[in-house]
């Protein structure tokens, strides 16, 4: 055995200088392929240091990066000294598995300012306390009521989800919003939560500036099941959107997908807290969807097949992969926005 | 034996020589080429890529079946060259064979399969059966790579024939192998949850 161990350091004596070119070039080249991986598919948790809004230099910069590695090449052919086969193949790995590395957490940063970039939610909210449940009111700005009103249920496993942008499309279409914060209770029994969306409403078909007969539910991610199941049981809903619901109790987990619109840590966060919530196996939305009659009742989805009708519920196809990240996802909010506005203004 | 042996180092065995007499700059450029640096690194950077490719989740697990496929029979291809490498040279460990050898003009070193056309080929025949394209690019890079190596001196032609042969048909048998799909799929689970599949 020591003779063995012996050997295998005398080898590496004679190779080191090679093997460290070949790491450092290697590693230069997985940074390049990675980021055109990343650019040409879409995954923002693994661009950097360009994003996918900067393609063409994205795409540029990976150009170089392959190009330096190609020419490095060169270098270790005029060293002449080959590297024993499975030492390459360690080099390679070792090489490839620190470009993701520092990919994964330089996304992750760039992404952190991302957010930190973006517009909060709109000033004039109004901070409301309902029982133990805190929300915020926003009213459409220099229109008269009373305005069409939503109940917006962010996802409740999913803290610091940005809705600025749903909101701020709804009010200015001349939708009056209560957004829940079901994060500051931080309770996962379905029932509570149930309880809470029905207090939500209510409150806002008692408000004078909002109109009782169209009052409607919108949720995101866990939020959408819950919506479903609200219009379920409230028939006096005028409209229900749910943003990529959750629907099965069975979905498989988050996969790179999520790396379209979210950081690796981020996305890794988010699946621990799905596999864990009860919330997942209690919300049975597919059968809350056939109670749904006579009403606007909607889906946003990332898939991108499958039929655009299931009885009365209308299925609203993004292109953001499935699933997709709802919060994050601008196309999909968007879409959302033009629905309900279409359906309760 | 012997004439099997002498058939396989006499086949083509006129292409290390001529090669030899080229110019500095092209041998260079055949050592650049033949190393195990670029096209290997090429090759394993293209199937990384090719993992993340797909326009639905369903694409991206086909694609990813494929490379898994692919690296498979690489693998085994690579572990078969090897061994039969080996069995050559236990078969001919007798001093006297060694005196029979380096008597005949084109011997350089034992025979063994090529592990690079076993690898490459096995590759790029695993990927050429979702799309051949991709396919095609990695036969023609490997053909590139092996040549060069016949080119240098490093292997016989015939060794590239047989580890063509050898990659070429592990990867098409191991492509129609059903029972391969459930621990490909239980591995793509496994980076599923690591957000990497």
């Amino acid at each position: 055995m020591a003779d063995v161990w012996h050997r295998v350091l005398m080898q590496v004596a004679l190779v080191w200088r090679p093997m460290l070119i070949q790491a450092a070039l290697t590693f230069v080249a997985a940074l390049g392929a990675f980021q055109v991986a990343a650019l040409r598919n879409g995954l923002e948790g693994l661009a950097w240091p360009v994003g996918l809004r900067h393609k063409r230099f994205g795409y540029s910069l990976a150009g170089l990066l392959l190009v330096i590695a190609l020419l490095g090449g060169v270098l270790l052919a005029l060293l002449n000294v080959p590297l024993p086969p499975l030492l390459s193949v360690t080099v390679l790995l070792a090489g490839s598995g620190l470009a993701l590395s520092l990919l994964v957490v330089g996304a992750a940063l760039r992404l952190l300012w991302r957010k930190k970039q973006q517009q909060p939610l709109p000033p004039w909210g109004r901070p409301i306390q309902l029982g133990p449940l805190r929300a915020t009111f926003y009213q459409p700005a220099g229109r008269r009521g009373p305005f069409p009103a939503l109940c917006l249920l962010p996802d409740p496993t999913a803290s610091g989800d940005n809705l600025s942008l749903l909101v701020r499309a709804l009010v200015e279409g001349g939708i009056a919003v209560l957004a829940l914060d079901l994060q500051s209770l931080n309770i996962t029994d379905r029932l509570t939560l149930q309880g809470l969306v029905s207090v939500g409403v209510s409150h806002l078909a008692q408000r004078p500036e909002t109109d009782a007969e169209r009052v409607g539910l919108v949720g995101i991610g866990l939020g959408g099941d819950l919506v479903l199941r609200g219009a379920a049981m409230d028939p006096g809903m005028a409209a229900t959107l749910a943003i990529e619901p959750v629907l099965s109790s069975d979905r498989p987990g988050l996969g790179l997908e999520t790396l379209r619109d979210l950081s690796w840590f981020e996305a890794q966060r988010r699946a621990h807290r799905w596999r864990h919530s009860a919330l997942v196996k209690g919300l049975d939305a597919p059968t809350a969807i056939r109670r749904i009659i006579s009403r606007p009742v909607a889906i946003v989805v990332g898939c991108a097949s499958g039929p655009d009708t299931a009885g009365s519920l209308e299925i609203l196809r993004v292109d953001g992969g499935c699933p997709l990240t709802p919060a994050a996802h601008t196309e999909a909010l968007k879409r959302a926005a033009e629905w309900l506005m279409e359906h309760l203004t | 034996m012997i004439h099997v042996l002498s058939s396989y180092v006499t086949i083509l065995c006129f292409l290390p020589t001529r090669f030899q007499g080229l110019p500095a700059q092209v041998n260079r450029a055949l050592d650049f080429l033949a190393g195990g640096y670029v096209v290997p690194t090429a090759l394993a950077l293209a199937a990384l890529i090719r993992w993340f490719e797909g326009a639905t989740a369903a694409d991206r697990v086909a694609n990813q079946r494929a490379v898994l496929r692919g690296l498979v029979a690489a693998l085994t291809g690579w572990g078969l060259a090897a061994l039969i490498g080996l069995a050559w040279k236990q078969g001919l460990s007798d001093p006297g064979w060694e005196r029979v050898l380096n008597d005949w003009p084109c011997w350089q070193s034992l025979p063994f399969p090529s592990p690079a056309a076993a690898v490459g080929f096995a590759l790029g025949t695993a990927l050429w059966r979702r799309d051949w394209h991709w396919g095609l690019g990695y036969c023609l890079a490997t053909g590139l790579w092996t040549v060069s190596q016949v080119c240098r001196g490093l292997h016989y032609p015939m060794d590239v024939v047989v580890g063509t042969a050898l990659g070429t048909s592990l990867a098409w048998l191991l492509g129609s192998a059903g029972w391969l799909d459930r621990p490909l799929d239980a591995f793509i689970r496994l980076a599923r949850r690591w957000m990497l599949a």
